[in-house]
């Protein structure tokens, strides 16, 4: 049952939390993993599976697909040291130094992470002297683990800025896929090993796999002979991966809903090239695989949200025989089955917009583009439809929304691109864009007294014994290094980042807008 | 195909829900009904009468509803976008265009059904006669109507809808006038003024061509020749002016 041996030994952290009660269950592979699940205080059970070798297979119904590692690609070997078999193996020695000495001679090891503090207690005492270590990390709080663990790896890292999401709903399936995907190439790599076969062999091609490409977008209206043109997209460029949340944002009248226009081929565009899931967005085949929410929907007055969907089932040549429950299915999901049988000229704003978000859900489309979905809504409605777009995110739907609405974008999207003036101003994870501009950090601690530090600060207070300062970023490692000196606690270390609104308003001024 | 079918029938729908039409449908109806009273009225055969008021009638209220149904219909799915919903889906401009079309054309002739139906009802309760050259005077008249829904679609296409309603009346006037705009052709002098008159009439469709009436109400002899060239030239035209406005709106921006 011993793994491969390998240069330098290696690890795959597996957090516990992103795999699924039932998913192991579903595994039909060589694999034997044991993964003593309850033991470590989780409630999603006792599993068993074979570990063969060189083949590491793992499973999240968050990804969507088994990501799995060719025998032949991966010369990888994975031990879960939790179960029985790694007590057996490991005798009286502690755990912790059990899997410490097998990843240092050269076994892989795949550990099963419940929680954080077992994460950064194995972390901090093996990682100093386990550098060639491979690293996969797949947790809910990501952000939270990524920055533990990129503390403490090397500079070079360039995954450990990745992620600094603060709430697991910003752990998207997407940063979760591309960091699962980095880590295995990284590793690969780095004992040189075929990382490009590697990434095959996992599916690595979704980095490759664009859902939506819009390359250099231009468009000009000419309202009349009388009134000057008008150039709405001068050369707009983005990309949108499967799985991803995509968040359009930017003023009215920057081009967001010409894009939105282009892309459905409601307006042409006078250059640029358009990619919906590998095909040209004109393709019939390309704008099956499309569900599109208009602005604002307004729809016939006349036909009842159920003869309404059925005319969108025709138009998307959906099977009849299975239509009607369809449509029932995506009544419920957006919460109007009981009103469905009502003319939609009776239909509130909200009840237009929850139609006009199953219309777009009926052909169970693999990119979902939404215009403003959630103006408009009252309170209830918007965590609605927050809520079933990230249900059909999490189902693995490719999710591209415009909105002016900032904290929508905060709280759901992966990436956002924010335009103004008919151009990409910005492009990023949401993290990123916030971290990136970072300016200072703040830091909350017992022990020491602001006044007493050398580090130069720009704002510091003190209340109930704990004191709070602010330093430039600059000066964190300095506060840090001091604050250990002094012997102070750290009770907290956050930096302050710059929004997103504060970003676009940067972006808006700048172009004179 | 499917896609097609689908708008044609929502199309239908669409319009049969809308009070607008019952007006109209209304209207024929009693203009019709009451084509009797005229006949009493009116010095001359009050059968032919009868026929002749029933059949201009039928006529008028198809030709206001083709022209007022492919404004609304049309132009009501651009200005409320609800065209947007159907070209983002696997939708063809084309088949967007020939699905209103067919529409409009299924609305038109249920609405000449209808009233042919209570022509031929009203003329066999005063004479006792059950006169089937009725439903031949009909079936040109839809014949014209789908000529004429095809100018409008193609206008509904070009230009707002008010501005489209007028010049989609103003084919029916012209093209009900274009055998004596070829007779002007002959008699004003100037080569210049004598062609563009000519491509006026090449352009406008006769619609006299589809205008059996007379021989209906007089009994007539209808030339076979006659309805055949009429209907190559209606089929003629509806695929011109169809071909016309699918190529407009195919590279149309829509707002």
């Amino acid at each position: 049952m011993k793994g491969r041996q390998l240069g330098g030994g290696g690890l795959i952290f597996l957090a516990a939390s992103v795999i699924p009660n039932d998913a192991f269950e579903e595994l039909d592979h060589p694999i034997e993993l044991r993964a003593n699940l309850a033991a470590s205080g989780s409630e999603v059970g006792d599993h068993a599976f074979d570990i063969q070798g060189a083949l590491v297979c793992l499973f999240d119904q968050t990804f969507g697909e088994v990501v799995s590692f060719a025998d032949d690609a991966l010369p990888l070997g994975a031990r879960d040291l939790d179960g029985g078999l790694g007590r057996s193996l490991c005798g009286d020695q502690g755990l912790l130094e059990c899997r410490l000495a097998l990843a240092k001679s050269g076994e892989l090891l795949l550990h099963v992470v419940n929680s954080l503090p077992e994460l950064a207690a194995f972390a901090e005492q093996g990682l100093d002297d386990t550098r060639q270590l491979g690293q996969i990390l797949v947790h809910f709080e990501l952000g939270v683990a990524v920055e533990l663990l990129g503390e403490l790896l090397a500079k070079d890292v360039h995954w450990s800025e990745l992620a600094h999401a603060p709430s697991p709903f910003q752990t998207s399936i997407m940063t979760r896929r591309f960091i699962f995907t980095a880590f295995c190439g990284w590793t690969a790599s780095r004992r040189g090993f075929d990382s490009d076969g590697i990434l095959k062999g996992i599916g690595g091609s979704f980095m490759k796999e664009i859902a939506l490409s819009v390359q250099d977008l231009r468009k000009t209206f000419h309202p009349g002979l009388f009134e000057a043109s008008i150039e709405v997209l001068k050369g707009l460029s983005f990309e949108v991966a499967r799985g991803e949340i995509f968040g359009f944002l930017g003023p009215n009248g920057a081009g967001k809903t010409t894009t939105i226009k282009a892309i459905t081929e409601i307006v042409y565009p006078d250059a640029g090239d358009i990619i919906i899931c590998g095909l040209p967005h004109t393709s019939l085949e390309a704008k099956r695989r499309l569900g599109f929410m208009t602005e604002s929907p307004y729809f016939y007055r006349h036909l009842t949200g159920r003869e309404f969907l059925r005319f969108c089932g025709e138009l998307l040549a959906l099977d009849r025989a299975d239509l009607g429950d369809r449509i029932a299915r995506v009544l419920g999901e957006v919460g109007m089955e009981g009103r469905a049988d009502r003319t939609m000229g009776t239909y509130s704003k909200g009840m237009l917009q929850r139609v006009a978000l199953a219309q777009a859900l009926l052909g169970d489309p693999e990119l979902l583009i939404l215009d403003e979905p959630m103006s408009g809504l009252d309170p209830v409605g918007r965590r609605d439809v927050r809520d079933i777009i990230l249900a059909r995110a999490a189902a693995g739907v490719t999710i591209f929304f415009s909105t002016h609405i900032i904290p929508d974008v905060e709280m759901i999207c992966d990436r956002v691109a924010m335009i103004v003036d008919g151009r990409v101003r910005a492009i990023g994870a949401v993290s990123e864009m916030m971290s990136e501009q970072a300016e200072s950090y703040e830091a909350t601690f017992v022990g020491a007294v602001p006044s007493d530090l050398q580090t130069p600060l720009e704002a510091h207070h003190v209340a109930s014994g704990a004191s709070w300062v602010r330093v430039a970023t600059a000066n964190r490692d300095h506060l840090i290094r001091e604050l250990g000196e002094r012997g102070a606690q750290v009770v907290s270390l956050n930096p302050v980042r710059t929004t997103l609104e504060d970003l676009l308003m940067r972006h808006y001024e700048e172009t004179g807008s | 195909m499917r896609a097609m079918r689908a708008i044609a029938a929502n199309t239908f729908r669409e319009a049969i829900r809308d009070r607008i039409l019952y007006l109209f449908v209304g209207f024929a109806v009693v203009m019709v009904v009451s084509s009797k009273l005229f006949g009493m009225l009116t010095v001359g055969d009050e059968t032919k009468i009868m026929k002749d008021i029933g059949l201009a009638a039928m006529q008028f209220f198809s030709m206001l509803i083709a022209v007022m149904m492919s404004m609304i219909l049309i132009s009501r799915e651009v200005d409320n976008r609800t065209v947007f919903n159907i070209l983002a889906k696997p939708v063809r401009r084309w088949q967007f265009i020939l699905g209103k079309y067919l529409g409009l054309v299924t609305i038109v002739g249920a609405n000449l059904l209808l009233i042919t139906v209570v022509l031929m009802l009203t003329v066999l309760v005063v004479t006792g006669e059950l006169d089937l050259m009725l439903c031949f005077a009909g079936a040109m008249t839809m014949l014209e109507m789908m000529v004429l829904a095809a100018f409008a679609t193609l206008f509904a296409v070009l230009t707002r809808p008010i501005l489209g309603s007028l010049m989609t009346l103003a084919v029916f006037v012209v093209g009900h006038l274009s055998a004596d705009l070829w007779l002007l052709t002959r008699q004003i002098p100037g080569a210049l003024t004598r062609a563009v008159i000519a491509i006026v009439y090449y352009l406008l469709p006769n619609l006299e061509r589809f205008d059996f009436r007379t021989e209906v109400v007089h009994d007539l002899s209808i030339s076979g020749a006659a309805v055949g060239w009429a209907v190559v030239y209606g089929v003629a035209f509806i695929v011109v002016v169809l071909f016309l406005a699918n190529l407009r709106f195919r590279g149309k921006d829509l707002k």
